[in-house]
Formats: C-alpha cells, sequence, structure tokens
C-alpha cells in the first residue's frame, strides 16, 4: 500500500514539475529483439523482451519506467576426454524492472528522433538449479525513434545491461558482473496532445 | 535548453560516479568455465569407498584465472554411474575439503551438492552437465568449499549397502573474473 502511495505521488509529480503540464504526452509501447552477452563463457545469445512508458518531463528529457525480460542462451563446452562432444547448460534468465533516463529527442511526434538512455533497475538472475540473485543494475544505450504519426512510432535501440555482484563467502574476490547487450526494435503509442 | 544540458550533464558524472563505485574490476569482468577431467572411481559400502581428490591449483585455467577470481557462480556435473545392486539407487554427490573413509562419515559431515539420479538396478545412467542442474542444491555452502581449491567430492548412494562404479567424471565451474 505504501508502494503504491508513493508511486502515485511520483507520477503525480513528475506530472506537475513538467514545464509541458498542459500538453502532457506519454508512451506505452513494448519492444523485442536480440540478447547478447558479453564475456561469458556459460551462456550464448537468446532473446529480450519488454514493455516501457515515457514520461517527458521537458522536451529533451524523459522517464521511462520499464520492465525487460532477457533469456540467455544455453552455454557449451567442449569436453576432449569425452571424445570432443558438446555439453551444454542452461544460460539463465534476467528480469528487471526499473526507470530509464532518456535525454534527447522525446517528444515521439512525427519525424526522427534520437537519444541517449541512463537507467536503474531491480534485477533477477535466475538459473536452473542455483539460487536467484537479485541486485541494483545498470542499463545504458542510445536509441533511434521514427515517429510515423504524432501517436505511433517504431524505436530501434542498444543497451547494454551491467548486473553486478559480489560473492561475500570469498574475501579475496572483488565486485564482478555480469553485462549483456540488448538489441531491440520497439513500437510505442502516445496519448496526449498532438503537435499539429 | 540550457537548463536540460546541464542536468544531463549531472546525470552523466552522476552515473560515471557510480560506474567508478563500482570498480574497474566489475566493468572488465566476465565468465569463464573451467573444467575438470577426474578419474573413475569405484564405491562400496564398506570396501573400496574411494573419495575423488580434487586440486584446482592443478587445473592451467584455474591458475591462469584464479587471482582475479570473483566468484564461482556455478557448479555442474557430467558421469556415468553403474548400479550393481539388484535394486534401484539413488545417485548423490557430496563435497568436504576434509577425507573421509565411511559413507556414515560423509553423510555427518559432508555437504550434499547432487541428489535424487536414480539408477535402475543393475543398470547404468549417464547424467551431463545441464541436467546436473535438476539434482543441484546446497550451491552457496559448496562453492565455500571450491574456495579451498582442494577438496574431495564423494560419489555415493542413498540406499545401504550400494556398490557403483563412476566413469567419465568431469567437473565444470562456471566462474566470474578477468576473462
Amino acid at each position: 500500500m505504501k508502494f503504491r502511495s508513493a508511486l502515485l505521488i511520483l507520477l503525480l509529480s513528475v506530472v506537475m514539475i513538467s514545464p509541458m503540464a498542459q500538453a502532457f504526452r506519454f508512451s506505452v509501447g513494448g519492444f523485442g529483439g536480440l540478447n547478447l552477452p558479453v564475456a561469458q563463457e556459460d551462456t550464448k545469445s537468446g532473446t529480450v523482451l519488454g514493455l516501457k512508458a515515457r514520461i517527458p518531463l521537458t522536451t529533451f528529457l524523459a522517464v521511462e519506467p520499464n520492465y525487460t525480460y532477457l533469456k540467455n542462451g544455453d552455454g557449451e563446452v567442449k569436453v576432449e576426454t569425452l571424445g570432443d562432444i558438446t555439453m551444454t547448460r542452461e544460460g539463465g534468465k534476467y528480469s528487471t524492472f526499473g526507470v530509464d533516463l532518456v535525454i534527447g529527442g522525446v517528444s515521439g511526434y512525427k519525424g526522427f528522433n534520437a537519444y541517449g538512455i541512463l537507467g536503474v533497475a531491480s534485477a533477477k538472475f535466475a538459473k536452473k538449479g542455483l539460487p536467484d540473485l537479485t541486485k541494483g543494475s545498470l542499463w545504458l544505450g542510445v536509441g533511434f525513434e521514427f515517429g510515423i504519426t504524432d501517436y505511433l512510432s517504431v524505436d530501434f535501440r542498444g543497451k547494454g545491461l551491467i548486473f553486478p555482484y559480489k560473492d561475500d563467502s570469498y574475501s579475496k574476490g572483488d565486485t564482478g558482473s555480469r553485462k549483456n547487450g540488448a538489441i531491440t526494435i520497439g513500437v510505442n503509442y502516445y496519448f496526449g496532445v498532438s503537435e499539429e | 535548453m540550457k537548463k536540460t544540458l546541464i542536468i544531463a550533464l549531472k546525470i552523466g558524472l552522476g552515473v560515471l560516479a557510480l560506474l567508478l563505485t563500482l570498480g574497474n574490476n566489475c566493468i572488465t569482468s566476465g565468465n569463464i568455465v573451467v573444467v575438470l577431467d577426474l578419474p573413475d572411481l569405484v564405491g562400496q559400502t564398506n570396501t573400496s569407498f574411494n573419495p575423488q581428490s580434487v586440486d584446482l591449483t592443478q587445473n592451467s585455467d584455474w591458475k591462469e584465472h584464479k587471482d582475479q577470481l570473483n566468484s564461482v557462480d556455478d557448479i555442474g556435473f557430467a558421469c556415468t554411474i553403474v548400479n550393481h545392486e539388484s535394486s534401484v539407487a539413488t545417485g548423490q554427490i557430496w563435497i568436504s575439503d576434509k577425507s573421509y573413509s565411511s559413507p556414515a562419515d560423509v553423510r555427518a559431515n559432508a555437504v550434499k551438492i547432487l541428489d535424487g539420479i536414480a539408477i535402475p538396478a543393475g543398470g547404468t545412467r549417464s547424467i551431463e552437465w545441464k541436467e546436473s542442474a535438476d539434482f543441484l542444491s546446497n550451491f552457496n555452502e559448496a562453492k565455500t568449499i571450491v574456495y579451498t581449491e582442494q577438496f574431495y567430492l564423494y560419489f555415493m548412494v542413498a540406499e545401504t549397502p550400494f556398490s557403483i562404479d563412476v566413469n567419465d567424471i568431469v567437473l565444470f565451474l562456471s566462474c566470474n573474473g578477468k576473462p
């Protein structure tokens, strides 16, 4: 209940502080694409799916609450002593809830826009047989949006997820991370005022 | 416009500070898989009960990465178990940093890492890396033993008496560190 109240207050605040409050627009959208693990021998590329909403704060700045699901492909290792047979292991999956800050062309009107993305998220990594890991994570990336109309747009994004973790049971170890790249295509629908 | 740029700059600096807080190691780390081939062994209830000693310091992949190791993220096995008894056996793998000479001592002191591998009476069961995750348990306790680098694996059966051969044993460790 407290969380819902806080969320409501946050959303109302966002609307009220926006200089565009009188022309308030927001969008909802979905996206999907390719998930590329970076420097991880125990996984292969997989898929990414997600949902997002965009709330512009100014003409150059917006926040995007989002949910992203990334599935890694199975890792593969060739075992020489068993006649070079390939053995696999499930690569694991992430589900992240977070907020991205989008800087650049965020209005979503008809035409071309480009922007940078900085985000924070609570990410859960799950892999069969292992305890789930939930950590604060970072998203960094760029995006290009093509407004087909003032209300409908398509975007292409490249984002990187940094999932840091430290194993407290290993005193000699430092904070490490898993990193994944996500190349996605998305569709967004805008609600609110048209530019025309 | 100017105000927005200042905000964007502040956010950028904030993110940069956050990345620096995480540390260089966090940014440059990756996951590697260390594969260890282990000798075949025989396991019987009271005789020929042999622990499988593992010395990671003798493995070239481990040696190459151990100084920059952050964590062991996954433990997996492949093996073929032959059950010589006339009843179904439930295969288990236990781990400890100490050597024990009887199944009772292992059950009392070691950490059970795999359990529930059904082996038919007088039959054979092979499990691969992926399948071993179906039987994996106590990962957090087991990895602390792996960090000692020298430890023992015990291949046993839940039922007594038991008589098994374990062949083609492979241990897989997924490790986070400098790739």
